[in-house]
This record gives C-alpha cells, sequence and structure tokens, in this order.
C-alpha cells in the first residue's frame, strides 16, 4: 500500500533515489556513524560531568 | 485620587508622582516598602490606575499559608490583596464590561501578607515593562475582576517567601507554571507541594528551605514529567551560551544558575547588525544575542539580562559569564538533545556527499549563517502557505509529509539574508532518534535540491529521495516559538 502512496497527489515526476546505488547508501551510513560517534561520545560524557556538578551546585 | 477608599475594590489613578506612596497606604497591611519600590520600578512608566481587590483568596498563598504559616504561633492573614494595573483610568462602571479595559489591561500583582517579600503570583504583560524588548516565550492566564473575564499573556513571577520558598523553588514555581498555564499535560503545582517534591532526596528538613540542590531542581522536574537535561559552562565551554540560546529559540524557558542563584531565562534580546569581522566559516544565529529575558525572584519580571551588564538600575545584575549552569526541562519525547543536534547538522553539512558544498552553488558561495531550534509538526504545517518555503514543491511535500510530535530545524542563511530574517532552506531532523546513526532525517532542503526520507515518513525504513528544485527563492524564517515584543 505505502508503494503506491504519492507525497504530492497527481504530481507527474516521481523523486529519485538520494544514492545510486545501494553500496553509496550503506556507506554513506557507514561514514556518518564512524564520523560522528566520537563527537556524540565527548557530547555525552560533558554532560555526565554537568549532572556530576550539579550535586555540588547550591542554591539559596 | 481613589474611588471607594473603604470599598472592597478602591480604584486608585496615579495622579501625581507620590502615587505610589498612596496606594501603599491603601493597600495596608499588605504591602510593604519594599514591595511598592518594586512594583514602582516594573510598573512606573505604564500603570495609570490600579483595583486594589481586597480579600482575595490566592490559591498559591493558601497553599503555604495552610501547610506553614498556620502553624507558626502568631498567624498571618490567611487573604491577600490583588492588585490589578491599568494603563488608562478606569471607572467602576468600565470594570464592568471587559471590552472598556481589556487592552489596558497591564496585568495583576497578588500581595501576601508575608514578610521580607510580599510579592507574590504576578503575571504582567511584558508590555507593561516600557524599556523591555525582545523575544520571548509567554502563556495566557484568564481571570475575572467582580465577575468581568480578562486575559493577561505574559510570564509567571513570583518573590521567595523566605520559609517555605526560597530562589530555587521560586524559580521552579516560574517555571513550573508557565507549563501548566500553556499545557494541560503539566499539572498546575502549588509552592508547598514544590517544596514536598524533595523530601525523598533531601538530607534533614525541606521547610523551612535554605535552599536546593541544582540536580534536585532538576529532579523535581523529573517528577513533574519532565526530561531535564543539565549543561555547566565549564564542561560546555564556548557553546554554552549558544546552546541555552537555543533551548530559549526553541520556545524551552531555562532555569539559569548562578554561583549560588537561579533564574528562568524564557526570552533573548538579539540584534541583527552586520557581524564584524565577517565569518569566515559556519556560524550561528546565537551570534547576534546580546541579551537574555529573565525572571529573578530578587527582583522584577522581565529584566534584560546582557552579555556585559551595564548598571541599569532594572537590568540584571548578573551578566551571561555569571550564569555557570542551566537546566532544560525537555518534553519526554525530546530524545535528542541540543548539542548532538548541532553535530548532526554540522556533519551532514560538510559532507562531500549530502553536504551543501556538494549540492548546492547558490550555499556554496558565501559562508554559512544557520539557526537551530525545536518546533513541532502541526506549528511547522500552519506557517507553509505564509512563508512559502522558497518552492512551492517543497511547500506541497512539507503539507503532506507526516511529521513527528517535536523535531530539529536548522534553518539555512547567508550574513545578508539573515539580517533580514529570510533563509535559503533548512534541515529537519527527528527529535525522537538517536543521533549516531542518520535515521533522523526528515528532510534536507537546500535552493536547488530537496532530499526527504520518505520511508520513516511512512513507518518503514529509509529510503532517501531526492527532487529538483528549479527557480527557488529566499523566504522568511519561521516565527512561532517567541513572541516579539516592541518598545
Amino acid at each position: 500500500m505505502n508503494d503506491q502512496l504519492e507525497l504530492i497527489p497527481g504530481q507527474g515526476k516521481p523523486p529519485e533515489p538520494l544514492f545510486k546505488s545501494e553500496h553509496d547508501y550503506q556507506e554513506f551510513r557507514r561514514t556518518y556513524t564512524e564520523e560522528i560517534a566520537p563527537r556524540l561520545e565527548q557530547l555525552r560524557e560533558a554532560r555526565r560531568q554537568s549532572e556530576e556538578q550539579s550535586k555540588k551546585h547550591w542554591m539559596s | 485620587m481613589t474611588d471607594g477608599p473603604n470599598s472592597l475594590l478602591p480604584i486608585f489613578t496615579f495622579d501625581g508622582n507620590d502615587g505610589w506612596d498612596e496606594l501603599k497606604q491603601l493597600a495596608q497591611p499588605e504591602l510593604d516598602s519594599g514591595g511598592t519600590a518594586r512594583l514602582m520600578s516594573a510598573l512606573g512608566e505604564k500603570a495609570k490606575a490600579v483595583a486594589v481587590e481586597r480579600h482575595y483568596i490566592d490559591k498559591d498563598y493558601r497553599d503555604t499559608f495552610s501547610n506553614f504559616h498556620s502553624k507558626r504561633f502568631s498567624t498571618p492573614n490567611s487573604r491577600c490583596l490583588r492588585l490589578h494595573f491599568f494603563s488608562k483610568a478606569v471607572t467602576r462602571e468600565d470594570i464592568r464590561h471587559a471590552e472598556n479595559i481589556q487592552s489596558d489591561y497591564l496585568g495583576y500583582a497578588i500581595i501576601r501578607p508575608t514578610r521580607p517579600n510580599c510579592l507574590g503570583r504576578t503575571l504582567l504583560k511584558p508590555e507593561s515593562r516600557s524599556r523591555v524588548s525582545g523575544s520571548m516565550r509567554l502563556c495566557k492566564e484568564t481571570l475575572t475582576l467582580q465577575g468581568t473575564e480578562l486575559t493577561v499573556q505574559g510570564f509567571p513571577f513570583i518573590s521567595q517567601d523566605a520559609d517555605v520558598t526560597v530562589c530555587a523553588q521560586s524559580a521552579l514555581w516560574m517555571l513550573v507554571r508557565y507549563y501548566s498555564n500553556r499545557y494541560p499535560l503539566y499539572p498546575e503545582t502549588f509552592p508547598y507541594q514544590l517544596a514536598k517534591l524533595t523530601e525523598d532526596y533531601s538530607l534533614g528538613r525541606v521547610y523551612p528551605s535554605s535552599g536546593l540542590y541544582l540536580w534536585q531542581m532538576t529532579e523535581s522536574l523529573r517528577r513533574l514529567g519532565f526530561s531535564p537535561v543539565t549543561y555547566t559552562r565549564d564542561r560546555f565551554k564556548n557553546d554554552f551560551d549558544h546552546l541555552l540560546y537555543t533551548y530559549i529559540e526553541s520556545g524551552i524557558p531555562v532555569l539559569a544558575a548562578t554561583e549560588r542563584h537561579v533564574v528562568v531565562a524564557f526570552g533573548h534580546k538579539s540584534e541583527y547588525v552586520k557581524p564584524d569581522p565577517l565569518p569566515t566559516e559556519i556560524s550561528f544565529s546565537s551570534q547576534f544575542n546580546h541579551a537574555l529575558v529573565v525572571n529573578d525572584d530578587n527582583r522584577i519580571p522581565y529584566q534584560l539580562l546582557r552579555k556585559k551588564k551595564v548598571k541599569t538600575p532594572d537590568e540584571s545584575n548578573y551578566e551571561f559569564d555569571d550564569i555557570t549552569s542551566f537546566v532544560a526541562p525537555l518534553a519526554e519525547k525530546i530524545f535528542l538533545s541540543a548539542e548532538s543536534f548541532q553535530k548532526v547538522v554540522t556533519t551532514i553539512l560538510n559532507r562531500g556527499d549530502v553536504g551543501y558544498k556538494a549540492l548546492s552553488a547558490t550555499l556554496s558561495s558565501e559562508p554559512l549563517v544557520l539557526r537551530l531550534f525545536l518546533t513541532t509538526g502541526r506549528s511547522f504545517k500552519k506557517r507553509l502557505t505564509e512563508r512559502g518555503m522558497g518552492n512551492v514543491l517543497v511547500e506541497q511535500v512539507y503539507r503532506n509529509l507526516p511529521l513527528p510530535h517535536f523535531f530539529w530545524v536548522c534553518e539555512i542563511s547567508h550574513v545578508e539574508a539573515y539580517l533580514q530574517h529570510r533563509i535559503y532552506g533548512e534541515i529537519l531532523w527527528d527529535a525522537t532518534r538517536n543521533a549516531s546513526e542518520p535515521d533522523g532525517w526528515i528532510a534536507l532542503h537546500y535552493p536547488e535540491v530537496l532530499v526527504v526520507d520518505v520511508g520513516s515518513a511512512l513507518n518503514e525504513s529509509q529510503k532517501l529521495k531526492k527532487y529538483s528544485l528549479q527557480n527557488s527563492e529566499i523566504y522568511p524564517l519561521y516565527r512561532s516559538n517567541l513572541t516579539d515584543i516592541q518598545l
């Protein structure tokens, strides 16, 4: 059923796949994950340390 | 001049410089000198008349009265005054008809019989402050004055009673009252309830309160249904002010903590002037922000907290660098935090396959300015027609595309266009997805191309589809999260 759904009703030309091949697509996913994972880990650690610091942050 | 000084609703009209002293006399014994001075500082230039509603039963004061003040040997009055402020002189006859007074209604302040701070629940229009402007997140309340229904839009304010509430509980109250006023999902929570929320994770008594740790405030928010996230300046360094701004731009008020104090930040004041020197790489709209709009329980509503403070009496005592931590009370379904989204979009934009240099000659011609914010599918779609989205095909796709309740938006512009509040495109990213995989992709829109994940939109695996765009134009940036208040 979903295959027949149109994002723009009555549109003549359907959209094209962004990547030319499944290999290109999988490569996009792999390199994206490899690139972003270490950066996200640094951010998670910064947030964890922020939460740790909030245990000693007193407001009166 | 006072109409009916001995009535239950005296109406006071300012007709001279000593008017506030007269108002103080009329509002005895509840209104003290400190409270009068704060009201005069907030409303001195705009208020022309005040209706003094005597024997008002205030739900927040009654909560602390019943649970704390009533247990004292010498008990204060259980009732309050409610002061209604108007920007023109009003008569008793005017007050019978909302249409006569609504446009001049500036809001109300509850005056409690508490010392040293008598200023209780207060909701004033930001326009009541003659010297404050900016973009702010606000909520509405409807109230009745002797049966006449009035509406006021603002951000809630309360001062600490120094017993059940100090600055921590007062800031929490302002934040959660905003949420309960605006969204039925969140419960209306009273000051004593807020104090009691921490009893399972406190050492010793919870009231009279001497304060809270920031993590206790965060945990209180979690128990009220939020998913709060905490940031400290020394961990996030140069991104700290930008992330705080990003949450405010998203319409999420935050608890902003200094070394020993906490305020609620719910707006910003940006100056859209050409940066000098011009950025050479990607930069963010937070570069234009030079002040936050805050409510500080020790001061008056709607204070500007500037990047560098200027010693103006009715502005905040703090500046950006004084804020050492902040807590953003995210909604449950916002799994992706601001800093993670920022990494996502900068990664996508800089890629060789889907980045702007690969797919857009227009965007590649100058350094980019990005604006990041959260919004809802409902609000985003409501503004598609008026914005036009630069291309009719983009508007049509967005209109038809199933969207998550919350998603992140990265608007893409150049400096000159951004100063005119116009953009070239945007990236939409699902806020319910993990950042470590590219599955949060909803849409990537550059002037030459629109790439949509039609798979996730239909609850299937990712299918990235590309539409080529012709004759795209720049179009207005999205405005919905904040209300612009002009001087």
